[in-house]
């Protein structure tokens, strides 16, 4: 795998050698800079809640403030529309396990039953499927509202739900995956044995296929939680929308960014940057824990050896 | 003969939810706001194909398609240059630490809509933001000197360049790890400077991940929509109303209840970004590993 261990060292020359070490030096040094660049303001909106409205001027942007006044910025955003902040996170919650539950499982079964079994029209469902996931499933959304109108399921989280668990890559990715990490000897093997589809499903396919369920979860999620553009159009009362498009209508609804500090809601910016960070710590985490995984799952497309 | 038959049924079984879902979802609604643009609306009683020329002669969406044109041609080629060059950089001098360079990038990624609109807020901020003495030190001190509608699809490109790069880079950094190490290795023997090596031996060799990520970024860019419409209704009121041509269609639909146009407006950007999809399957034969039936 490392390319620098296998390296016989004697090839290179010794100036060049003294030339890639300025290169590398200054490469590197480009590489940090680049990341501090892009942490500073993540960091900043991470401590700007430990600051109230004054300190957020008169501090330094990177100085802490005081733990309590995360306390103090959380009971100020539950001053909002009743708690509105809660309901939000709740139906975040409730929305996204309900899609990555759903969308996986048919990826899940779509990818494998393209993968070991033949059947009619394989190629053109795939190409119908490779067609979809290069298609934002943004562009979707307002076919989306027009039919989900005429059935009646505009403003309800099944509606929602529904339309957020249409995963062709997901089903694309499990089809590479069954195809290329499971030899089609063990299908044959497994038929000839007596096992049915369903059965080599659910005792071979799955349980060897851990990294797959991960990864399409992965990705269901974070498409799930931080879609915006579907409940801000599907979703018409205050309640039922998510954190994503909820943050909007705090962001629009309270003084933080009209500076209007005679309005009666004490949330500013310190609250805002609290709701923000609420909104990501979940994917936040998740990316980190889950980094090894990316690179292998979102090159699906070409790793098929 | 028998078992044979089994096992398609088996198959069909086993897609029917997606393929149901597929249909039920994406298929039906396309045909639906297809059948929806064509009704009549208020300036055209007749309906039928007349709406999408209203459409495209309304005012705003030469404005939007212009803005969204714009946004794409500095957005799509600045995340393919920026993520290209320091995947580059990670893979031709590679070091343990940076696994966490790399999770560096891919931070930004995770502060999308909202959040991410807040994160550029405090990035651009001369007050509060942690920038500030930067920005004051180039005579910025208000947001206003930078918030300014010419100013806005730079501000949308760096936001989606932030936010999107650190994806992107795992992927070709993955896929330059996948270089055989003798071809590196004969290249260097033959005198390859490291620049020479990037240029002329691994980019090609990843070339289709490219094509990838540059039809994938030109799709998502044509369909720019939470940015502009946060910055718009949040941040600096009205500074872009109707901005992007997914604006344009939510304002039709929600404004002005003129679901006809709106449907116009959202057909039209789906065959923008159907042209792309259907040269990369087609044309590039990216996924020809793929549709190969065995």
């Amino acid at each position: 795998m490392s390319r620098t261990s296998v390296a016989p060292k004697a090839v290179v020359k010794a100036s060049k050698k003294k030339r890639t070490t300025v290169g590398a030096i200054s490469s590197n040094a480009l590489l940090i800079f680049i990341a501090i660049v892009l942490l500073i303001p993540a960091l900043w909106m991470t401590i700007a809640p430990s600051k109230d409205r004054a300190e957020l001027v008169t501090m330094s942007p990177l100085g802490f403030g005081t733990f309590e006044s995360y306390i103090t910025r959380w009971q100020n955003l539950l001053l909002y529309d009743e708690g509105a902040m809660l309901r939000w996170i709740e139906n975040s919650i409730w929305y996204t396990s309900a899609t990555v539950i759903l969308s996986t499982t048919m990826a899940l079964l779509g990818g494998f039953a393209l993968a070991a079994i033949n059947i009619k029209f394989k190629r053109q469902i795939l190409i119908l499927i490779m067609i979809a996931m290069i298609i934002p499933t943004i562009s979707l959304v307002m076919p989306t509202f027009v039919w989900l109108n005429v059935l009646g399921l505009t403003d309800t989280e099944l509606g929602l739900i529904l339309a957020s668990s249409l995963y062709p890559f997901g089903v694309y990715l499990s089809y590479i995956h069954f195809s290329t990490v499971i030899p089609r000897e063990l299908y044959e093997a497994a038929k000839i044995d007596g096992c049915g589809y369903f059965k080599i499903f659910r005792k071979i396919a799955i349980p060897i296929s851990k990294s797959l369920v991960g990864i399409l979860a992965f990705f269901s999620f974070v498409a799930s939680w931080n879609n915006f553009f579907l409940p801000q159009v599907l979703i018409l009362s205050g309640e039922k929308h998510p954190l994503s498009s909820g943050l909007t209508l705090l962001f629009t609804n309270t003084p933080a960014f009209s500076g209007n500090s005679s309005a009666i809601l004490p949330i500013e910016r310190s609250e805002i940057a609290l709701s923000a960070i609420i909104m990501v710590i979940p994917i936040a985490v998740l990316f980190i824990v889950s980094q090894k995984f990316l690179s292998r799952g979102m090159l699906a497309g070409s790793v098929k050896s | 003969m028998r078992q044979k038959r089994d096992s398609t049924v088996a198959g069909w079984v086993m897609l029917a939810p997606f393929l149901i879902f597929f249909i039920v979802i994406a298929i039906i609604p396309i045909i639906f706001a297809v059948l929806e643009s064509l009704r009549p609306t208020i300036q055209n009683e007749a309906g039928g194909l007349r709406n999408y020329l209203n459409v495209v002669q309304d005012y705003r969406f030469f404005a939007a398609a212009k803005n969204t044109f714009f946004y794409l041609l500095i957005a799509a080629p600045l995340i393919t240059v920026v993520v290209l060059g320091l995947a580059l950089l990670l893979d031709s001098y590679r070091a343990k630490w940076h696994q966490y360079v790399r999770l560096a990038y891919l931070i930004p990624g995770c502060y999308v809509g909202a959040a991410g609109v807040l994160v550029w807020y405090g990035a651009l901020e001369p007050i509060i933001g942690p920038f500030r003495s930067i920005l004051n030190f180039f005579g910025i001190e208000s947001m206003g000197q930078i918030f300014l509608p010419n100013n806005l699809v730079f501000i949308f490109a760096m936001m989606a360049l932030v936010s999107n790069a650190g994806g992107w880079i795992v992927v070709q950094f993955g896929g330059l790890q996948e270089i055989s190490d003798e071809v590196i290795e004969a290249a260097k023997i033959d005198g390859c400077s490291n620049f020479q090596l990037a240029t002329k031996i691994k980019l090609p060799l990843i070339k289709k991940n490219v094509v990838y990520m540059v039809v994938l970024v030109i799709a998502a860019s044509v369909q720019i929509f939470a940015e502009p419409y946060i910055v718009t209704s949040a941040i600096f009121r009205g500074i872009a109303v109707d901005w992007s041509l997914n604006q344009l269609s939510y304002s039709l639909a929600f404004t002005e209840g003129d679901f006809a146009s709106a449907s116009a407006v959202s057909i039209i950007l789906l065959i923008s970004c159907l042209i792309p999809a259907l040269i990369l399957i087609f044309k590039t034969k990216f996924f020809e590993s793929g549709d190969e039936s065995k």
